[in-house]
């Protein structure tokens, strides 16, 4: 630690001491043990809140319903570069892992993302950088979608915590809604610098069986070669057309 | 200026005065209906208020437990004893790595620090990301509220300024058009920035890893893109566990603007694969709040805004009156700790309503802290003459019960015959939009003992 200290020790050492000095009485810490608010329908206060904050929730029996919600979707149909990290649900012409400088993905109109579970009391899903090449990715797309097994609902930000640890290094982020301001007289604006919409797909079909699927497809889908095309004078990675890559083969394992 | 002062300009102008307390109200009015969706909200409040004392009673072990998890993460951990030291290790770092454009969100320590002088002096070029504050930015201003920086701007001088400046259409004013012209702004700043600088609104002592919150994904964009994330955090920003997190983040957003959450809370622990992430702790004068019994307490703020948005005075007198980093209630307990002197003014900026505690997450007694700073301010002989001389002067009436009578009754019988300009005037600021109420004929004591004659 020492080494890092640009300054030396001095300023540590001196504000450490400058507060042990004072001989302040410990005080308990509480215990979070309490009775939180929980609700019969999860599922519904999680879309009611999340349609609140401008997000959308879309509730899909499967992969396939999935696709077609998608499709359906006019900024995913209009769509040019679209990046995807579920396996099988969309037409993604961007890897993420073939990219080495996150500053490509500036272009990426849409993004397709596991999210781990969901928060009901606030609308928000976590999404960890966990098998995510680059975390830009989750804001810097013009539009976000993400995929959450049905089943992966708490009901309060405590419950959240316990699913959570943090003993690795990482990245993780609740998400509830898209990018927002309202720093213009607090006029709600969305999409301020990331992404414009927020759709969240909750997969409910074999829930259990999606949520480790979702993961072991990610890795597998990590270790597909795929070739390289030029597009708009960025270096992009396309799976494209070639239909033997990786991301469009997996539909048939969910 | 004092605030008095300064306030005083900022209700000329009614209409916009009027309009500013009412875009507040708006967002105090938010809150309360965030607060009631949750039947446990006061035992959260009472719960963060424990976690927060307890933290402080600890503190330092805290730091160190955080400090050793953080290096354990691979993060570099500095320490700051005041704010040029704090911008030094700032400095030092970018010119390590040839930084010349830096992205920054919202972060009031740095404002505190006055981090972007500093940096531009230095040949740094920094841009303010969080919309608000790149608004006030350009207009070389600093913040009016932590959380609403540029709350204190109409639209049309948000369009004329962009018109200026980004060459939007003359005359545009929509919120929406102009927040789309700031994102193709910004976004090439992302782009082009090698280093971004954020704050830290919670760092976790168990774990060594930190919280950022945004509704607008700005500190996010700006260090998943560059290599070099450097994060900036006041010594009182530690809690003990992951777990606590949940309190706080159900508590922040509530209370600020009234959503259940941020947009992004996001979770740094280490550096990104291939990149550097740098922690500055910074004390500059919290450790001296905290050998303080009287205001303590005050450093259990998590800067959620709520105390402002709440307060009758803030709200009709503009956050750039208190002439500090952090204004309303709780910068007015903060700024005369620093230098009571030049913010001697700031603790009588209050009508003691106690709005302010009321809706303090944290429950920090905000308005006691303010009363028990006039009475220190006494103390220190800082209060004007005027203040001295008509308290000393109350104090010798209110000590001998004969003058008090006396005066009373020669009041009651002189002011009512006395001509306006003799009672309204200079001298009399209290009487300065406000008319004395009907002078009865009698005092309580000669009702009451007349009564009790019969």
């Amino acid at each position: 630690m020492q080494n890092n200290e640009a300054n030396g020790p001095e300023a540590r050492v001196s504000i450490l001491s400058a507060i042990r000095r004072q001989p302040l009485a410990a005080q308990s810490l509480p215990s979070l043990n309490q009775l939180w608010i929980r609700y019969d329908d999860p599922a519904a206060q999680f879309a009611e809140v999340l349609q609140s904050v401008g997000g959308r929730c879309v509730p899909v029996d499967d992969v396939e319903h999935l696709g077609r919600e998608l499709a359906e979707m006019p900024q995913y149909a209009s769509a040019a570069q679209i990046c995807s990290l579920v396996p099988g649900v969309a037409r993604a012409n961007v890897d993420l892992d073939a990219i080495d400088d996150p500053h490509l993905l500036e272009t990426v109109d849409f993004a397709i993302l596991p999210g781990e579970f969901a928060v009901a009391e606030n609308g928000a899903v976590w999404v960890s950088d966990a098998g995510m090449k680059h975390r830009a990715i989750v804001f810097i797309a013009q539009h976000l979608a993400l995929v959450v097994p049905a089943g992966a609902m708490v009901s309060n930000l405590h419950e959240a915590y316990e699913r959570l640890s943090f003993s690795q290094p990482g990245f993780g982020v609740f998400i509830s809604g898209p990018s927002k301001t309202a720093d213009i007289e607090q006029s709600l604006v969305i999409g301020a610098h990331g992404p414009r919409s927020l759709t969240v797909f909750l997969l409910s079909a074999g829930s259990s069986l999606v949520a480790t699927s979702l993961c072991e497809q990610t890795l597998y889908v990590k270790h597909r070669s795929r070739r390289h095309v030029s597009a708009g004078g960025n270096l992009l990675t396309y799976g494209g057309a070639d239909q033997t890559s990786g991301v469009l083969q997996r539909t048939d394992i969910v | 200026m004092p605030h008095a002062a300064s306030a005083a300009k900022f209700v000329a102008n009614e209409a916009r005065a009027h309009w500013h307390d009412q875009a507040l109200w708006f967002v105090r009015a938010k809150r309360d209906r965030a607060a009631q969706t949750l039947p446990e909200w006061e035992s959260l409040r009472e719960t963060a208020s424990h976690i927060k004392a307890h933290t402080i009673s600890r503190l330092a072990d805290y730091l160190e437990q955080f400090a050793e998890q953080a290096t354990r993460l691979g993060a570099h951990v500095h320490w700051a004893r005041h704010a040029a030291e704090h911008n030094q290790i700032v400095l030092d770092i970018l010119q390590r790595h040839d930084v010349r454009r830096v992205v920054k969100s919202k972060s009031m320590l740095t404002e505190e620090c006055h981090l972007n002088p500093f940096l531009e002096r230095h040949g740094i070029e920094v841009v303010d990301t969080d919309l608000g504050e790149w608004i006030v930015q350009l207009r070389g201003e600093s913040p009016s509220h932590i959380v609403l920086p540029a709350i204190h701007i109409k639209k049309e001088e948000v369009g004329q300024l962009f018109h200026e400046r980004l060459g939007t259409e003359a005359g545009a004013s929509e919120p929406k058009y102009l927040a789309e012209a700031a994102r193709r702004r910004l976004r090439e700043c992302f782009m082009r920035a090698d280093a971004g600088i954020t704050g830290v609104n919670f760092a976790v002592a168990e774990t060594g890893g930190f919280v950022v919150c945004t509704n607008e994904g700005n500190a996010d964009l700006g260090v998943s893109l560059p290599g070099l994330h450097i994060a900036c955090l006041g010594i009182e920003k530690v809690i003990p566990r992951a777990k606590d997190l949940g309190v706080f983040l159900r508590l922040l957003a509530r209370s600020a603007t009234g959503q259940p959450i941020t947009t992004y809370s996001s979770h740094f622990h280490g550096p990104r694969p291939g990149g550097e992430l740098h922690l500055v702790l910074v004390d500059n004068g919290r450790t001296d709040i905290l050998a303080s019994d009287e205001f303590r307490r005050s450093l259990s703020c998590i800067r959620c805004g709520a105390c402002m948005n709440t307060c009758p005075v803030y709200r009709r007198s503009g956050g750039h009156s208190y002439a500090t980093t952090v204004p309303g209630p709780i910068g007015s307990i903060l700024a005369p700790a620093r230098d009571a002197r030049t913010h001697a003014g700031l603790p009588h900026a209050c009508s003691l309503c106690g709005s302010c505690t009321d809706v303090c997450p944290v429950k920090i007694d905000l308005h006691h802290q303010l009363l028990t700073w006039r009475r220190e301010l006494a103390v220190r002989g800082l209060l004007p003459w005027h203040k001295r001389w008509s308290m000393r002067l109350a104090g010798f009436v209110l000590r001998h019960g004969w003058l008090y009578r006396l005066t009373g009754k020669l009041a009651r019988t002189i002011v009512p015959w006395l001509p306006r300009w003799l009672i309204y005037h200079r001298f009399n600021p209290w009487g300065k939009q406000r008319e004395l109420p009907p002078f009865p004929r009698h005092s309580f004591r000669e009702l009451y003992r007349r009564r009790h004659a019969k």
